[in-house]
């Protein structure tokens, strides 16, 4: 199949992942670890943490957008072998 | 403080800008080089337009009134574009697919393009969205009034008076002129709108860079830095466990719906988008964008709590902060980043509403019309501009009047998040319609209308305020004094924040008989069509349908709808196209399946896909669906599993066919070069012999005579070696049957083993006999002659290539009933397992490991293999028992003679040379 690659399995397994992770670190219970603490300099614990969590997740977000790049991972799409013709065998 | 009609201009230049860019965009469009319109950082810009003046002005707000809490408006969206690789991917490859025009077109196409659900969809989005609308033009309103105040409690944030409904009113008019000139400009067959995104992008960019300068204000200038800004602050609520509750996972989930959901981010996001690129960008830059407008929220807060009058109004902090400092151009900028977030939500909310009442409300009420039937000429594409236009100027009416006429008590916030929860109706319908195949239209019209009532119910009537739309006695004690039915405590259930209370009981409603009544009654084929088509996007083209669909229409009545609907310039381009494809030629020609799927599809782009159908439905000629077909679809993932693992045996089986032909081959080379080695060395010493002959003459007569008898012996040599070939391509190449003779196969067997006495005996070997069923007693149908071939060869490979010290060959026969059969074993190294399997065929010399020395012409077992097929027997290697080989011939015997097999076995030593 010349043209129809998926994405490699870790990186697609991180796209879905990723999300799944933010949600677990930003919902309770986990976020209310952070509720309570006094926190760097006097800025709040839960501020540093959620916008941590945030940037985190949007830096994951950028390396990952950065490495489904489709000259990377090329389309997974099987209606253009299907346009072509049949699939080549691997 | 600033004039009144400075900040008039100031606005209205800025609005004359926006103008300008639109304009630029519709036109770079139109002249085809809009590339910088299709950059990824205007999509994610475009996107942005989900921070609106609630998140401009209200995200201060309630940071000041709750805390973090206000971040989960940005942390649901994150999610979801963190996610895009799960949902929204799948909805952008189906919206560009199947040219989608809104929520309500998705969803409504998804469940059989059901014009009932796009209707009850769009009413819904009418209704949620109005208030928020009115929020808009509040913030609006009340900005201008806070900015050009010029009382002296103008810090509070509250307007001097009464809200001016004047500006609103303006305002929203001209709201509606700029939404009505560069969103109704034309029937776009995609829905596209450039000039709008492209201004949406600059207000974008305005009300990031104000919201940040109004954060570095605070903190640089004002504040002292952050850390001793924040150890001044009442840091109180910051540290309350109690805030992550049940409230943090509602208005989280309620923003991530939101973003999905929200007819003006499905319009940006989906609608808008022109490949997946953009969104792969925006995956990332979008939550940036919101982090960056969030960043500065709490320090804002913090310093309009601590420097502005008690009781100021949080939501205006963003605008009085600078004025208190004494920033005038500053004050004006934030204020302009305000109009600026208000305006973009505004504009597009009316876009994509208007083409929702245009497309699912007013188009299939009108097709219901005599005058617009088919045979009436005029063109729809006007009316269609029209209705848009209308519905545009309808929907900011009811905002301004929803503005004018509701108390606006309420924080900005609590606003939109009630809009929120009216939206998130949609959501259970649009995810199990993309990834649960037995979803139906029952269930999705049941779910999302019973979701919706329970929300007016609990929420959005209720919000007005006690007495004003329900009565205080019905809100303390429910509808005729039911108290399970409570407003604010459905079925008993007490205690909850009204806002997650109300999302927690119409989800539950929604999502249970969206799956109860799609689990009792099945879906129809269309249903079922078009879930395979949207859940198998990534493997499902839209134009499968075409295959699935069988319908026929005459070219006339296409080319008219298509000239309605898309207009001359396109239709005759699209026919042009289609006659040079598929051959329409004639008026009256039949059109096929395929083109009409396709116009559908096109029609669809302009009036969404219910509207279409309906339109095709009116010219075709027997439509229906082929359950066959969409089975076969249906099961495309095992077809494409089962061909793969067709094709991996088929290319084992190849790669062992492979194997045996270069096997083949290296063995006929093998044979080759050993045929001619083994011929030219009788021929060397013939010819030197005879050339010694010829040459000398006075040789002696006895020398003479040894050469001539090294020749002779030679020749037969070489004589011998082509018979073998001869033989075995005799045997394979002539299949007449032999003419076979009852034979005493024990004679025949007793023969051979004496004719083998001298080979055994120059190698010291013993042969022996087992029991034998003894000469004289049975008969087989045989050709005595290659019978005794077939005894001779198996007995001389047995000893001649035994290299044991103490070498044996035992030689058993057995009858029974009908069957004959003879044992030869010899203790000699035995076939190797690799061996094993092409012992018989030709070439193959599977002794060539023993190293005897003794080479033969790998011809042998061959030939004796194809005799005893001949003969109608068998000639088998017996499995290997770790000592020497066994062969066995079997034949069938010719007369049942009830063989008494000797009870003595034979164990006489035929010969032995005495040795080591």
């Amino acid at each position: 199949m010349n043209e129809a690659h998926a994405p490699e399995g870790t990186t697609t397994s991180a796209a879905v992942a990723l999300p799944l992770l933010g949600l677990f670190l930003l919902m309770p219970p986990v976020v209310t670890l952070f509720a309570g603490g006094m926190g760097v300099a006097g800025v709040p614990l839960i501020a540093i943490y959620l916008f941590g969590v945030w940037a985190a997740l949007i830096l994951c977000a950028g390396l990952l957008a950065w490495r489904l790049r489709p000259e990377r991972t090329r389309t997974d799409d099987p209606a253009d072998e299907r346009r072509t013709g049949h699939p080549d065998a691997a | 403080m600033l004039s009144a009609n400075v900040v008039l201009i100031v606005a209205l230049l800025y609005v004359a800008l926006l103008f300008a860019v639109a304009f630029t965009g519709d036109a770079h469009a139109r002249r085809g080089d809009a590339r910088w319109l299709h950059s990824p950082i205007v999509y994610t810009l475009s996107i942005s337009l989900y921070c609106t003046s609630w998140t401009y002005y209200g995200a201060v707000g309630s940071a000041a009134r709750d805390g973090m809490a206000f971040v989960t408006i940005y942390l649901g969206p994150t999610l979801v574009f963190v996610g895009w690789w799960l949902l929204l991917r799948k909805m952008v490859r189906i919206g560009q697919a199947h040219r989608i025009t809104s929520i309500a077109d998705m969803i409504s196409s998804r469940y059989g393009k059901s014009g009932s659900l796009a209707a009850l969809i769009t009413v819904i989005a009418v209704i949620a969205i109005t208030p928020y609308i009115a929020l808009q033009l509040n913030a609006v309103t009340t900005s201008f009034q806070v900015i050009s105040n010029e009382g002296a409690d103008a810090l509070t944030g509250f307007p001097s008076a009464e809200p001016d409904f004047r500006i609103a009113f303006w305002v929203a008019a001209g709201m509606a002129f700029f939404t009505i000139l560069f969103g109704t400009r034309n029937i776009d067959v995609n829905e596209r709108h450039h000039g709008v995104v492209a201004a949406i992008a600059l207000e974008a960019v305005v009300k990031l860079v104000a919201l940040i300068a109004v954060g570095l204000l605070v903190v640089l200038s004002m504040g002292g830095g952050l850390d001793q800004l924040l150890q001044q602050a009442p840091t109180a609520y910051l540290r309350d466990r109690s805030a992550f509750g049940a409230t943090w996972v509602t208005q989280t989930f309620l923003a991530a719906t939101a973003v999905i959901c929200l007819p003006r981010q499905f319009q940006m996001t989906v609608v808008e988008c022109s490949g997946e690129h953009q969104l792969r960008t925006a995956s990332w830059l979008f939550p940036l964008y919101m982090l960056l407008v969030c960043v500065f929220a709490l320090p804002i807060a913090i310093k309009g709590l601590e420097y502005l009058p008690v009781g100021a109004n949080p939501d205006m902090f963003v605008l009085t902060l600078p004025m208190w400092a004494g920033q005038e151009a500053l004050t004006l900028f934030a204020f302009i980043g305000g109009f600026s977030s208000a305006t973009a939500m505004v504009i597009v909310s009316a876009i994509a509403l208007s083409t929702m009442i245009s497309n699912h409300i007013i188009m299939p009420v009108a097709l219901r019309l005599p005058w617009v039937k088919l045979d009436a000429s005029g063109d729809l594409r006007r009316f269609l501009l029209i209705s848009r236009r209308i519905a545009i100027t309808l929907i900011l009416l009811l905002g301004f009047l929803d503005f004018r006429f509701s108390a606006q008590s309420a924080g900005l916030a609590s606003i939109g998040l009630i809009s929120f929860v009216g939206i998130a109706q949609f959501l259970p319908p649009l995810i199990a319609g993309l990834y649960w195949r037995h979803a139906t239209v029952h269930g999705a019209f049941a779910g999302v209308l019973c979701g919706f009532l329970v929300w007016i119910y609990a929420l959005f009537l209720p919000s007005f305020g006690d007495s004003v739309v329900l009565s205080q006695s019905l809100i303390e004690h429910g509808p005729w004094g039911w108290t399970l039915l409570r407003p604010g405590a459905l079925f008993g259930l007490e205690g909850l924040n009204p806002l997650v209370h109300a999302t927690f009981w119409s989800m539950t409603v929604n999502v249970l008989l969206l799956v109860g009544i799609s689990l009792a009654i099945g879906p129809n084929p269309m249903e079922r069509l078009q879930a395979t088509l949207f859940i198998d996007i990534f493997r499902t083209p839209a134009s499968e349908s075409a295959r699935l669909v069988n319908r026929s229409a005459t070219r006339r009545d296409l080319v008219t709808l298509a000239r309605r609907i898309l207009g001359p310039e396109q239709a005759r381009a699209l026919f042009q196209d289609a006659e040079r494809r598929h051959g329409l030629k004639d008026d009256q020609s039949l059109v096929s399946n395929e083109f009409i799927s396709e116009l559908e599809r096109k029609l669809a782009g302009s009036v969404g896909a219910a509207s279409a159908r309906a339109m095709i439905s009116q010219v075709v000629i027997g439509e229906t669906i082929s359950l066959y077909e969409l089975k076969r679809i249906a099961d495309e993932t095992q077809r494409m599993r089962d061909y793969s693992r067709q094709l991996e045996q088929k290319s084992r089986e190849l790669a062992a066919a492979n194997d045996r032909l270069r096997l083949l081959d290296s063995q006929k080379d093998e044979f080759l070069s050993q045929v001619s080695h083994e011929v030219r060395t009788p021929m060397t010493s013939i010819r030197s012999l005879s050339e010694i002959l010829r040459g000398t003459e006075d040789i002696e007569h006895a020398q003479a005579r040894r050469f001539v008898g090294i020749i002779h012996d030679e020749s037969i040599r070489l004589t011998r070696l082509l018979d073998g070939i001869l033989d075995m391509s005799s045997l394979e190449a002539d299949e007449q049957p032999w003419q076979l003779q009852p034979t005493d196969p024990e004679a025949i067997l007793d023969r051979a083993i004496r004719a083998c006495e001298g080979i055994a005996y120059d190698r010291g070997l013993l042969v022996f006999g087992g029991p034998r069923v003894g000469s004289g007693r049975i008969q087989v149908a045989a050709d005595p002659d290659r019978l005794n071939q077939v005894f001779i060869n198996l007995v001389s490979n047995a000893i001649k290539y035994n290299v044991n010290p103490k070498p044996y060959v035992r030689i058993s026969s057995s009858a029974e009933g009908s069957d004959y059969a003879v044992l030869f074993e010899d203790n000699g190294p035995g076939i190797r397992a690799d061996e094993r399997e092409r012992i018989f065929l030709k070439f193959s010399r599977g002794w060539a490991h023993t190293r005897t020395g003794t080479q033969g012409t790998g011809l042998g077992l061959a030939i004796s293999h194809q005799i005893m097929r001949r003969l109608g027997g068998t000639l088998e290697l017996l499995p290997d028992t770790g000592q020497g080989a066994r062969f066995r011939v079997r034949m069938t015997l010719a007369t049942q003679q009830g063989p008494e097999p000797d009870p003595a076995p034979l164990r006489a030593p035929l010969h032995r040379r005495n040795q080591v």
